[in-house]
Protein backbone atom coordinates (compact mmCIF):
# COMPACT_ATOMS: atom_id res chain seq x y z
CA UNK A 1 0.00 0.00 0.00
CA UNK A 2 2.96 2.50 1.05
CA UNK A 3 4.62 1.62 -2.55
CA UNK A 4 1.10 2.06 -4.79
CA UNK A 5 0.97 5.37 -2.23
CA UNK A 6 4.29 6.57 -3.67
CA UNK A 7 3.83 5.67 -6.88
CA UNK A 8 0.71 7.88 -7.49
CA UNK A 9 2.11 10.78 -5.49
CA UNK A 10 4.79 10.53 -7.91
CA UNK A 11 2.53 11.32 -10.98
CA UNK A 12 2.72 14.23 -13.16
CA UNK A 13 1.27 17.11 -11.32
CA UNK A 14 -2.11 18.15 -13.05
CA UNK A 15 -0.58 21.45 -14.13
CA UNK A 16 2.19 19.96 -16.09
CA UNK A 17 -0.09 20.66 -19.38
CA UNK A 18 0.01 24.15 -19.02
CA UNK A 19 3.83 24.19 -18.09
CA UNK A 20 4.10 22.49 -21.16
CA UNK A 21 2.08 24.83 -22.92
CA UNK A 22 3.86 28.27 -22.00
CA UNK A 23 6.36 27.60 -25.52
CA UNK A 24 3.86 27.48 -27.76
CA UNK A 25 2.22 30.46 -26.38
CA UNK A 26 4.66 31.85 -28.17
CA UNK A 27 4.34 32.61 -32.12
CA UNK A 28 6.84 30.56 -34.33
CA UNK A 29 8.90 32.50 -36.14
CA UNK A 30 7.13 31.71 -39.33
CA UNK A 31 3.75 33.06 -38.12
CA UNK A 32 5.34 36.19 -36.83
CA UNK A 33 6.26 36.62 -40.58
CA UNK A 34 3.01 35.69 -41.72
CA UNK A 35 1.65 38.19 -39.33
CA UNK A 36 3.75 41.05 -40.73
CA UNK A 37 2.48 40.61 -44.18
CA UNK A 38 -0.54 42.83 -42.54
CA UNK A 39 1.21 44.07 -39.21
CA UNK A 40 4.78 45.01 -40.61
CA UNK A 41 5.98 46.05 -37.34
CA UNK A 42 5.55 42.39 -35.94
CA UNK A 43 8.58 41.92 -37.94
CA UNK A 44 10.64 43.38 -35.42
CA UNK A 45 9.88 40.64 -33.86
CA UNK A 46 11.90 38.42 -35.75
CA UNK A 47 15.51 40.54 -35.44
CA UNK A 48 15.21 40.07 -31.61
CA UNK A 49 14.83 36.48 -32.20
CA UNK A 50 17.38 36.00 -34.93
CA UNK A 51 19.97 39.06 -35.23
CA UNK A 52 22.49 38.10 -32.58
CA UNK A 53 22.60 34.35 -35.04
CA UNK A 54 22.85 36.00 -38.00
CA UNK A 55 25.83 38.34 -37.21
CA UNK A 56 27.89 35.96 -35.31
CA UNK A 57 27.57 33.99 -38.67
CA UNK A 58 28.27 37.38 -40.39
CA UNK A 59 30.72 38.34 -38.57
CA UNK A 60 32.85 35.49 -38.52
CA UNK A 61 32.56 35.62 -42.66
CA UNK A 62 33.20 39.42 -42.94
CA UNK A 63 34.54 41.31 -40.09
CA UNK A 64 33.32 44.32 -38.92
CA UNK A 65 31.42 44.52 -42.04
CA UNK A 66 28.60 42.43 -39.85
CA UNK A 67 27.76 45.42 -38.83
CA UNK A 68 26.36 46.88 -41.54
CA UNK A 69 25.06 43.42 -43.41
CA UNK A 70 23.33 42.94 -40.26
CA UNK A 71 21.15 45.90 -41.23
CA UNK A 72 21.15 45.12 -45.03
CA UNK A 73 19.78 41.43 -44.10
CA UNK A 74 16.84 42.39 -42.25
CA UNK A 75 16.36 45.28 -45.04
CA UNK A 76 16.12 42.78 -47.82
CA UNK A 77 14.45 40.20 -45.45
CA UNK A 78 11.26 42.34 -44.67
CA UNK A 79 10.85 43.62 -48.06
CA UNK A 80 10.65 40.01 -49.17
CA UNK A 81 8.99 38.44 -46.61
CA UNK A 82 6.24 38.07 -48.75
CA UNK A 83 8.36 35.81 -50.92
CA UNK A 84 8.87 33.43 -47.86
CA UNK A 85 7.53 29.64 -48.39
CA UNK A 86 7.57 28.23 -44.82
CA UNK A 87 7.17 24.62 -46.55
CA UNK A 88 10.54 25.43 -47.81
CA UNK A 89 12.70 26.93 -45.23
CA UNK A 90 12.63 27.77 -41.06
CA UNK A 91 13.21 31.74 -40.88
CA UNK A 92 16.86 31.51 -39.14
CA UNK A 93 18.09 29.43 -42.14
CA UNK A 94 16.07 31.93 -44.62
CA UNK A 95 17.82 34.62 -43.51
CA UNK A 96 21.22 33.15 -43.00
CA UNK A 97 20.80 32.74 -46.85
CA UNK A 98 19.97 36.22 -47.45
CA UNK A 99 23.04 36.99 -45.21
CA UNK A 100 25.42 34.63 -47.39
CA UNK A 101 23.84 37.02 -50.53
CA UNK A 102 24.74 39.73 -49.01
CA UNK A 103 28.32 38.45 -48.11
CA UNK A 104 28.66 37.75 -51.86
CA UNK A 105 29.08 41.22 -52.96
CA UNK A 106 31.86 41.59 -50.71
CA UNK A 107 33.79 38.71 -51.34
CA UNK A 108 37.32 40.40 -51.98
CA UNK A 109 36.72 41.95 -48.14
CA UNK A 110 36.09 38.40 -46.96
CA UNK A 111 39.20 36.79 -48.86
CA UNK A 112 41.23 39.64 -47.50
CA UNK A 113 39.97 38.88 -43.64
CA UNK A 114 41.10 35.31 -43.98
CA UNK A 115 44.35 35.80 -45.64
CA UNK A 116 45.26 39.08 -42.65
CA UNK A 117 44.31 36.28 -39.86
CA UNK A 118 46.29 33.40 -41.68
CA UNK A 119 49.16 36.21 -41.47
CA UNK A 120 48.83 37.07 -38.60
CA UNK A 121 48.30 33.62 -36.87
CA UNK A 122 51.83 32.86 -38.66
CA UNK A 123 53.80 36.15 -36.83
CA UNK A 124 55.40 34.73 -33.67
CA UNK A 125 53.46 35.51 -30.74
CA UNK A 126 54.61 38.33 -28.10
CA UNK A 127 54.11 36.79 -25.67
CA UNK A 128 54.81 33.06 -25.02
CA UNK A 129 52.09 30.62 -24.32
CA UNK A 130 50.38 30.92 -21.05
CA UNK A 131 50.92 27.93 -19.43
CA UNK A 132 47.47 27.71 -17.95
CA UNK A 133 46.19 27.32 -21.15
CA UNK A 134 44.63 23.79 -22.15
CA UNK A 135 46.37 21.65 -24.65
CA UNK A 136 43.08 21.61 -26.86
CA UNK A 137 42.98 25.47 -26.40
CA UNK A 138 46.57 25.48 -27.47
CA UNK A 139 45.78 22.83 -30.96
CA UNK A 140 43.28 25.06 -31.73
CA UNK A 141 45.01 28.44 -31.52
CA UNK A 142 47.36 26.64 -33.80
CA UNK A 143 44.82 25.66 -36.05
CA UNK A 144 43.93 29.78 -36.56
CA UNK A 145 46.31 30.22 -39.58
CA UNK A 146 45.57 27.36 -41.70
CA UNK A 147 41.94 27.11 -41.39
CA UNK A 148 41.85 31.08 -42.32
CA UNK A 149 44.05 30.28 -45.03
CA UNK A 150 42.47 27.06 -46.29
CA UNK A 151 38.96 30.02 -46.31
CA UNK A 152 40.74 31.86 -48.60
CA UNK A 153 41.39 29.62 -51.21
CA UNK A 154 38.45 27.59 -50.97
CA UNK A 155 35.98 28.64 -54.44
CA UNK A 156 33.09 30.93 -53.32
CA UNK A 157 30.16 28.51 -54.23
CA UNK A 158 32.66 25.32 -52.09
CA UNK A 159 32.77 28.20 -49.68
CA UNK A 160 29.24 28.70 -48.60
CA UNK A 161 28.61 25.42 -48.86
CA UNK A 162 30.98 24.49 -45.71
CA UNK A 163 30.11 27.80 -43.86
CA UNK A 164 26.50 27.09 -44.11
CA UNK A 165 26.96 24.11 -42.27
CA UNK A 166 29.94 25.12 -39.83
CA UNK A 167 28.54 28.02 -38.77
CA UNK A 168 25.20 28.76 -40.29
CA UNK A 169 24.20 25.52 -38.14
CA UNK A 170 21.96 24.72 -41.39
CA UNK A 171 21.28 21.06 -42.43
CA UNK A 172 22.22 19.83 -46.21
CA UNK A 173 18.72 20.06 -46.99
CA UNK A 174 18.38 23.86 -45.72
CA UNK A 175 21.56 25.07 -47.62
CA UNK A 176 20.48 23.54 -50.76
CA UNK A 177 17.41 25.00 -50.32
CA UNK A 178 18.97 28.08 -49.38
CA UNK A 179 21.31 28.46 -52.91
CA UNK A 180 18.88 26.80 -55.17
CA UNK A 181 20.72 23.45 -55.96
CA UNK A 182 20.53 19.77 -55.63
CA UNK A 183 21.23 18.15 -52.22
CA UNK A 184 23.70 16.23 -53.83
CA UNK A 185 25.68 19.45 -55.07
CA UNK A 186 25.75 20.70 -51.74
CA UNK A 187 27.71 16.86 -50.43
CA UNK A 188 29.68 16.94 -53.38
CA UNK A 189 30.49 20.81 -53.18
CA UNK A 190 31.03 20.06 -49.11
CA UNK A 191 33.25 17.24 -50.06
CA UNK A 192 35.44 19.38 -51.73
CA UNK A 193 35.67 22.36 -49.45
CA UNK A 194 36.60 19.75 -47.07
CA UNK A 195 39.22 18.28 -48.80
CA UNK A 196 40.94 21.39 -49.35
CA UNK A 197 40.45 22.52 -46.09
CA UNK A 198 42.16 18.82 -45.03
CA UNK A 199 44.76 19.50 -47.62
CA UNK A 200 45.91 22.76 -46.40
CA UNK A 201 46.11 21.77 -42.78
CA UNK A 202 48.07 18.90 -43.85
CA UNK A 203 50.77 21.08 -45.32
CA UNK A 204 53.84 21.04 -43.36
CA UNK A 205 54.41 24.48 -42.24
CA UNK A 206 51.87 27.68 -41.95
CA UNK A 207 54.43 29.91 -43.96
CA UNK A 208 53.33 27.35 -46.77
CA UNK A 209 50.26 28.08 -46.52
CA UNK A 210 50.76 31.87 -47.23
CA UNK A 211 51.58 30.82 -50.44
CA UNK A 212 48.97 28.95 -51.17
CA UNK A 213 47.91 30.06 -54.65
CA UNK A 214 44.40 29.80 -54.17
CA UNK A 215 44.43 32.69 -51.36
CA UNK A 216 45.04 34.73 -54.41
CA UNK A 217 42.06 33.80 -57.16
CA UNK A 218 39.22 35.99 -56.56
CA UNK A 219 36.12 33.99 -57.95
CA UNK B 1 37.79 16.38 -35.38
CA UNK B 2 36.50 16.58 -39.01
CA UNK B 3 36.58 20.30 -40.87
CA UNK B 4 32.98 21.52 -40.18
CA UNK B 5 34.29 21.06 -35.91
CA UNK B 6 37.53 22.78 -36.14
CA UNK B 7 35.97 25.84 -38.13
CA UNK B 8 33.54 26.14 -35.08
CA UNK B 9 36.10 25.80 -32.62
CA UNK B 10 39.46 27.15 -34.31
CA UNK B 11 37.93 29.11 -36.99
CA UNK B 12 37.85 33.12 -37.13
CA UNK B 13 35.78 34.46 -34.73
CA UNK B 14 33.17 37.21 -34.77
CA UNK B 15 33.35 40.44 -33.72
CA UNK B 16 31.00 41.23 -30.72
CA UNK B 17 27.56 42.91 -31.85
CA UNK B 18 28.17 46.51 -29.64
CA UNK B 19 24.59 47.57 -28.27
CA UNK B 20 25.09 50.25 -30.29
CA UNK B 21 25.40 48.73 -33.77
CA UNK B 22 22.15 46.18 -32.86
CA UNK B 23 20.64 49.67 -32.27
CA UNK B 24 21.59 51.07 -35.58
CA UNK B 25 20.34 47.92 -37.38
CA UNK B 26 16.72 47.77 -35.47
CA UNK B 27 16.66 51.62 -35.86
CA UNK B 28 16.95 51.03 -40.07
CA UNK B 29 15.10 48.30 -39.89
CA UNK B 30 11.88 49.71 -37.79
CA UNK B 31 12.59 52.73 -40.46
CA UNK B 32 12.16 50.69 -43.30
CA UNK B 33 8.58 48.90 -41.54
CA UNK B 34 7.22 52.95 -40.94
CA UNK B 35 7.93 53.81 -44.15
CA UNK B 36 6.56 50.49 -45.97
CA UNK B 37 2.94 52.66 -44.47
CA UNK B 38 3.54 55.02 -47.15
CA UNK B 39 3.13 54.97 -50.95
CA UNK B 40 6.76 56.55 -51.38
CA UNK B 41 7.76 53.55 -49.20
CA UNK B 42 6.94 50.70 -51.01
CA UNK B 43 7.91 52.35 -53.77
CA UNK B 44 11.52 53.07 -52.34
CA UNK B 45 11.48 49.25 -51.55
CA UNK B 46 11.51 48.30 -55.28
CA UNK B 47 14.05 50.73 -56.28
CA UNK B 48 17.86 49.18 -56.89
CA UNK B 49 20.85 50.53 -55.46
CA UNK B 50 19.27 51.12 -52.06
CA UNK B 51 21.91 51.08 -49.66
CA UNK B 52 22.63 51.97 -45.99
CA UNK B 53 25.47 54.15 -45.78
CA UNK B 54 28.57 51.47 -45.05
CA UNK B 55 31.00 52.12 -42.65
CA UNK B 56 33.15 50.12 -44.77
CA UNK B 57 35.56 52.99 -44.86
CA UNK B 58 36.35 52.84 -41.66
CA UNK B 59 36.50 49.78 -40.99
CA UNK B 60 39.40 49.30 -44.28
CA UNK B 61 41.23 52.11 -42.21
CA UNK B 62 41.11 49.82 -39.26
CA UNK B 63 42.74 47.05 -40.80
CA UNK B 64 45.08 48.78 -42.82
CA UNK B 65 46.26 50.43 -39.70
CA UNK B 66 46.37 47.34 -37.74
CA UNK B 67 48.83 46.24 -40.78
CA UNK B 68 50.83 48.79 -41.12
CA UNK B 69 53.82 47.21 -38.94
CA UNK B 70 54.26 43.92 -41.12
CA UNK B 71 53.46 45.33 -44.58
CA UNK B 72 56.46 45.37 -46.74
CA UNK B 73 56.20 48.37 -49.18
CA UNK B 74 57.65 47.87 -52.77
CA UNK B 75 59.99 50.41 -51.72
CA UNK B 76 61.80 48.28 -49.20
CA UNK B 77 63.26 46.21 -52.52
CA UNK B 78 66.88 47.12 -52.87
CA UNK B 79 66.81 49.23 -56.79
CA UNK B 80 70.57 49.87 -56.23
CA UNK B 81 71.46 45.86 -56.24
CA UNK B 82 71.87 44.81 -59.80
CA UNK B 83 69.75 42.01 -60.77
CA UNK B 84 71.07 38.66 -60.45
CA UNK B 85 71.10 36.65 -63.51
CA UNK B 86 69.03 32.76 -63.44
CA UNK B 87 70.96 31.77 -66.63
CA UNK B 88 74.13 30.48 -66.03
CA UNK B 89 74.38 26.49 -65.44
CA UNK B 90 73.74 24.99 -62.39
CA UNK B 91 75.93 26.04 -59.78
CA UNK B 92 77.78 23.41 -57.94
CA UNK B 93 76.47 22.29 -54.75
CA UNK B 94 78.28 23.71 -51.82
CA UNK B 95 79.86 20.72 -49.81
CA UNK B 96 77.23 18.56 -48.15
CA UNK B 97 74.73 20.63 -50.36
CA UNK B 98 72.11 20.19 -52.86
CA UNK B 99 73.09 19.18 -56.17
CA UNK B 100 70.49 20.11 -59.08
CA UNK B 101 69.35 17.58 -61.33
CA UNK B 102 67.01 17.68 -64.51
CA UNK B 103 63.27 16.71 -63.34
CA UNK B 104 61.40 13.70 -64.87
CA UNK B 105 57.77 15.16 -66.02
CA UNK B 106 55.18 14.48 -62.95
CA UNK B 107 52.26 12.97 -64.23
CA UNK B 108 48.72 12.39 -63.38
CA UNK B 109 48.28 8.33 -63.82
CA UNK B 110 44.82 7.93 -66.10
CA UNK B 111 43.15 9.81 -68.25
CA UNK B 112 39.49 10.32 -70.07
CA UNK B 113 39.41 10.26 -73.89
CA UNK B 114 37.61 11.82 -74.76
CA UNK B 115 37.99 14.73 -71.99
CA UNK B 116 33.99 15.48 -71.25
CA UNK B 117 32.90 18.80 -73.09
CA UNK B 118 33.05 21.70 -71.62
CA UNK B 119 35.30 20.21 -68.50
CA UNK B 120 39.06 20.68 -67.88
CA UNK B 121 40.82 18.49 -65.19
CA UNK B 122 42.53 19.69 -62.14
CA UNK B 123 44.81 16.72 -60.65
CA UNK B 124 45.33 16.23 -57.17
CA UNK B 125 47.59 13.93 -55.39
CA UNK B 126 47.70 13.21 -51.73
CA UNK B 127 48.36 11.16 -49.11
CA UNK B 128 51.65 9.09 -49.16
CA UNK B 129 53.52 10.72 -46.40
CA UNK B 130 52.53 12.29 -42.94
CA UNK B 131 52.46 15.83 -44.41
CA UNK B 132 49.64 14.53 -46.97
CA UNK B 133 47.40 12.30 -44.61
CA UNK B 134 47.69 8.93 -43.27
CA UNK B 135 46.55 7.28 -46.77
CA UNK B 136 48.62 5.57 -49.30
CA UNK B 137 49.06 7.91 -52.66
CA UNK B 138 45.94 8.73 -54.15
CA UNK B 139 44.68 10.22 -57.17
CA UNK B 140 41.83 12.85 -57.90
CA UNK B 141 40.76 14.47 -60.55
CA UNK B 142 38.32 17.00 -60.96
CA UNK B 143 36.95 17.76 -64.25
CA UNK B 144 35.22 21.23 -63.76
CA UNK B 145 33.53 23.57 -66.06
CA UNK B 146 36.43 25.47 -68.59
CA UNK B 147 35.32 28.79 -68.13
CA UNK B 148 35.72 28.21 -64.18
CA UNK B 149 39.09 26.93 -64.21
CA UNK B 150 40.59 29.24 -66.87
CA UNK B 151 38.38 32.42 -64.87
CA UNK B 152 37.58 33.53 -68.74
CA UNK B 153 33.72 34.31 -69.06
CA UNK B 154 31.79 31.23 -71.23
CA UNK B 155 32.17 31.58 -74.29
CA UNK B 156 28.54 30.28 -74.72
CA UNK B 157 27.24 33.08 -72.49
CA UNK B 158 25.72 33.45 -69.53
CA UNK B 159 22.81 31.40 -71.17
CA UNK B 160 24.55 28.91 -72.06
CA UNK B 161 23.91 24.80 -70.63
CA UNK B 162 25.94 23.73 -67.19
CA UNK B 163 28.45 21.34 -68.80
CA UNK B 164 27.90 19.75 -64.68
CA UNK B 165 31.38 18.13 -63.37
CA UNK B 166 32.93 15.15 -62.94
CA UNK B 167 35.06 13.50 -60.26
CA UNK B 168 37.15 10.88 -61.12
CA UNK B 169 39.29 8.90 -57.90
CA UNK B 170 41.82 6.73 -57.94
CA UNK B 171 42.79 4.64 -55.11
CA UNK B 172 45.12 1.88 -53.86
CA UNK B 173 42.05 0.17 -51.97
CA UNK B 174 38.27 0.75 -51.04
CA UNK B 175 37.83 4.50 -50.65
CA UNK B 176 35.30 3.72 -47.72
CA UNK B 177 38.05 2.33 -45.76
CA UNK B 178 39.25 5.81 -44.81
CA UNK B 179 37.39 9.56 -44.43
CA UNK B 180 40.73 10.69 -46.00
CA UNK B 181 39.30 9.58 -49.42
CA UNK B 182 36.59 12.11 -49.33
CA UNK B 183 34.02 9.84 -50.40
CA UNK B 184 31.11 11.23 -49.76
CA UNK B 185 28.19 8.22 -50.87
CA UNK B 186 26.84 6.49 -47.90
CA UNK B 187 25.36 3.49 -47.13
CA UNK B 188 24.94 0.65 -49.66
CA UNK B 189 24.94 0.86 -53.39
CA UNK B 190 21.44 2.35 -54.61
CA UNK B 191 22.32 0.26 -57.95
CA UNK B 192 24.23 -1.47 -59.74
CA UNK B 193 25.89 -0.91 -63.94
CA UNK B 194 28.84 -2.62 -65.62
CA UNK B 195 31.93 -0.65 -66.22
CA UNK B 196 34.23 -2.51 -69.08
CA UNK B 197 32.50 -6.01 -67.86
CA UNK B 198 32.73 -4.93 -64.15
CA UNK B 199 30.30 -4.38 -62.22
CA UNK B 200 30.31 -1.12 -60.35
CA UNK B 201 28.62 -0.04 -57.60
CA UNK B 202 25.94 3.02 -58.23
CA UNK B 203 25.01 5.49 -55.59
CA UNK B 204 21.85 8.04 -57.14
CA UNK B 205 21.54 11.08 -55.16
CA UNK B 206 19.56 14.34 -55.94
CA UNK B 207 21.72 15.90 -58.16
CA UNK B 208 24.58 13.58 -58.24
CA UNK B 209 25.55 9.91 -58.61
CA UNK B 210 28.55 7.33 -58.09
CA UNK B 211 29.98 4.87 -59.59
CA UNK B 212 32.54 2.65 -57.08
CA UNK B 213 34.40 -0.17 -58.97
CA UNK B 214 37.51 -2.52 -58.48
CA UNK B 215 40.02 -2.64 -61.69
CA UNK B 216 41.39 -5.88 -62.00
CA UNK B 217 44.90 -4.52 -61.31
CA UNK B 218 43.31 -3.99 -57.68
CA UNK B 219 43.25 0.09 -58.11
CA UNK B 220 39.53 1.21 -57.09
CA UNK B 221 37.66 4.02 -58.85
CA UNK B 222 35.35 5.92 -57.69
CA UNK B 223 33.25 8.71 -61.02
CA UNK B 224 31.18 10.83 -59.92
CA UNK B 225 29.21 13.18 -62.32
CA UNK B 226 27.23 16.10 -60.95
CA UNK B 227 24.53 18.34 -62.67
CA UNK B 228 24.28 17.33 -66.24
CA UNK B 229 26.29 14.91 -66.10
CA UNK B 230 24.29 12.90 -63.30
CA UNK B 231 22.99 10.42 -65.02
CA UNK B 232 24.11 6.58 -64.62
CA UNK B 233 24.18 5.75 -68.67
CA UNK B 234 26.26 8.72 -69.63
CA UNK B 235 28.39 8.39 -66.50
CA UNK B 236 28.99 4.21 -67.81
CA UNK B 237 30.32 6.30 -70.79
CA UNK B 238 32.56 8.09 -69.05
CA UNK B 239 33.38 5.07 -66.60
CA UNK B 240 34.29 3.60 -70.18
CA UNK B 241 36.37 6.57 -71.64
CA UNK B 242 39.14 6.30 -68.82
CA UNK B 243 42.70 5.21 -70.26
CA UNK B 244 46.11 3.86 -68.87
CA UNK B 245 47.55 7.04 -70.00
CA UNK B 246 49.48 9.22 -67.97
CA UNK B 247 49.03 12.90 -68.04
CA UNK B 248 51.68 15.70 -67.18
CA UNK B 249 49.88 18.19 -64.42
CA UNK B 250 49.88 22.21 -65.10
CA UNK B 251 53.10 22.68 -63.03
CA UNK B 252 56.31 21.67 -63.81
CA UNK B 253 59.94 21.62 -62.48
CA UNK B 254 63.05 21.68 -65.16
CA UNK B 255 65.55 21.50 -62.35
CA UNK B 256 64.90 19.58 -59.12
CA UNK B 257 67.23 18.91 -55.90
CA UNK B 258 69.03 15.59 -56.87
CA UNK B 259 67.05 12.69 -54.75
CA UNK B 260 63.65 14.32 -53.88
CA UNK B 261 60.32 13.05 -55.15
CA UNK B 262 56.72 14.52 -55.67
CA UNK B 263 55.16 15.05 -53.04
CA UNK B 264 52.12 15.75 -53.84
CA UNK B 265 50.11 18.24 -55.79
CA UNK B 266 46.80 20.03 -55.62
CA UNK B 267 44.18 20.96 -58.00
CA UNK B 268 47.07 21.78 -60.57
CA UNK B 269 47.83 24.91 -58.75
CA UNK B 270 50.54 23.95 -56.79
CA UNK B 271 53.48 21.21 -57.08
CA UNK B 272 55.22 19.92 -53.59
CA UNK B 273 58.39 18.19 -54.25
CA UNK B 274 60.05 16.52 -50.91
CA UNK B 275 63.55 15.40 -49.76
CA UNK B 276 63.79 11.52 -49.73
CA UNK B 277 65.77 11.72 -46.71
CA UNK B 278 63.90 14.60 -45.02
CA UNK B 279 60.14 14.71 -45.90
CA UNK B 280 60.31 17.86 -43.77
CA UNK B 281 61.87 19.71 -46.68
CA UNK B 282 59.97 21.07 -49.38
CA UNK B 283 60.10 22.73 -52.45
CA UNK B 284 56.37 23.94 -53.37
CA UNK B 285 55.99 25.65 -57.35
CA UNK B 286 52.71 27.60 -57.11
CA UNK B 287 50.60 29.41 -59.65
CA UNK B 288 48.32 32.33 -58.86
CA UNK B 289 45.36 31.90 -59.96
CA UNK B 290 44.42 33.82 -62.92
CA UNK B 291 41.83 36.58 -62.61
CA UNK B 292 44.22 37.86 -59.89
CA UNK B 293 44.47 41.24 -60.53
CA UNK B 294 47.33 42.82 -57.48
CA UNK B 295 50.58 43.31 -58.53
CA UNK B 296 53.58 40.99 -57.69
CA UNK B 297 54.65 42.89 -54.60
CA UNK B 298 51.33 42.47 -53.31
CA UNK B 299 52.31 39.06 -53.18
CA UNK B 300 54.53 39.59 -50.54
CA UNK B 301 52.13 41.86 -48.53
CA UNK B 302 52.74 40.95 -44.64
CA UNK B 303 54.83 38.34 -45.01
CA UNK B 304 57.55 38.43 -42.27
CA UNK B 305 60.92 39.12 -44.03
CA UNK B 306 64.70 37.95 -43.18
CA UNK B 307 66.08 40.27 -44.99
CA UNK B 308 65.21 42.79 -47.28
CA UNK B 309 63.54 41.72 -51.00
CA UNK B 310 65.75 41.28 -54.44
CA UNK B 311 64.36 42.49 -57.48
CA UNK B 312 65.66 39.58 -59.49
CA UNK B 313 65.16 38.22 -63.36
CA UNK B 314 63.30 35.15 -63.74
CA UNK B 315 63.03 34.01 -67.50
CA UNK B 316 63.52 37.73 -68.57
CA UNK B 317 60.56 39.20 -66.72
CA UNK B 318 60.97 41.33 -63.08
CA UNK B 319 60.72 38.62 -60.09
CA UNK B 320 61.36 39.00 -56.63
CA UNK B 321 63.69 36.98 -54.29
CA UNK B 322 63.06 37.06 -50.61
CA UNK B 323 64.07 35.19 -47.31
CA UNK B 324 61.16 34.47 -45.25
CA UNK B 325 60.66 33.93 -41.38
CA UNK B 326 59.62 30.77 -40.42
CA UNK B 327 57.34 29.52 -38.46
CA UNK B 328 58.32 29.60 -34.58
CA UNK B 329 61.18 27.01 -34.31
CA UNK B 330 62.27 26.79 -37.82
CA UNK B 331 64.82 28.56 -40.22
CA UNK B 332 63.94 31.21 -42.59
CA UNK B 333 63.18 29.73 -45.91
CA UNK B 334 63.28 31.40 -49.54
CA UNK B 335 60.09 32.64 -51.80
CA UNK B 336 60.79 33.35 -54.93
CA UNK B 337 58.09 35.59 -57.46
CA UNK B 338 58.29 35.30 -60.99
CA UNK B 339 55.74 35.99 -64.03
CA UNK B 340 54.67 33.55 -66.02
CA UNK B 341 54.21 34.75 -70.09
CA UNK B 342 50.43 34.61 -69.77
CA UNK B 343 51.13 37.60 -67.39
CA UNK B 344 50.23 34.77 -64.22
CA UNK B 345 52.15 35.36 -61.53
CA UNK B 346 54.07 31.44 -59.87
CA UNK B 347 55.94 31.42 -56.64
CA UNK B 348 58.57 29.15 -55.24
CA UNK B 349 59.12 28.33 -51.48
CA UNK B 350 62.43 26.61 -50.98
CA UNK B 351 64.19 25.61 -47.82
CA UNK B 352 67.28 27.34 -47.20
CA UNK B 353 69.63 24.37 -47.79
CA UNK B 354 69.05 25.63 -51.03
CA UNK B 355 71.42 28.44 -52.02
CA UNK B 356 69.85 31.71 -53.40
CA UNK B 357 71.46 30.82 -56.74
CA UNK B 358 69.91 27.61 -57.28
CA UNK B 359 66.39 28.80 -56.03
CA UNK B 360 66.86 31.50 -59.00
CA UNK B 361 68.21 28.49 -61.24
CA UNK B 362 65.28 26.23 -60.37
CA UNK B 363 63.06 29.28 -60.61
CA UNK B 364 64.22 29.63 -64.30
CA UNK B 365 62.88 26.46 -65.58
CA UNK B 366 59.64 25.99 -64.30
CA UNK B 367 56.79 26.00 -66.29
CA UNK B 368 52.77 26.04 -66.30
CA UNK B 369 50.41 25.19 -68.40
CA UNK B 370 47.81 28.25 -69.57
Amino acid sequence: MIALSLHRSADPPSDAVHLRALPSALPTDAEVLAASQDDPERFAMLFDRHAAAVHRYLGRRVGELADDLLSETFLVAFRRRADYRPEHLDVRPWLIGIATNLVHGHARTERRRYRLLARAAGRPEEHGPDPADSGDRLDAQALRGPLAAALAGLKAHDRDVLLLVAWGDLSYEEVAAVLGVPVGTVRSRLHRARRRTRAVLDAPTLSDLLSDPASEETR
Amino acid sequence: MNETTLLRDAGPEAPPLSPAARSAARAALLEEIGASRTVRGRLRAFLPGRRLPLRLGAAVVAVAAAWTAVVVAPGDAAPGRPAPSATAPAAPAAPGGIDLVAAEAVTFPVSLDPVPEGLTPLYSRRGGIAQYGSTPPFHVADYEPTSLVSGAPDAAGAGATDPGRVLLGLFPEDPRSSEEYGFWAEGDPTGTATVDGIEAGVWREEGVVSLLWERPDGQWVWLAGEGARARTESLVAVAESIVDRPQPVGLQFGLAPAGWSVGGYEESRSLDLVSDTDPALLLRLSAVGPQYDGTIDELLDGLPMAAPVETVTVQGRPGRLALLEGDAGTSPFWTMLGQLPDGRYLRLLAPQELTREQVLQIGEQVTAAS
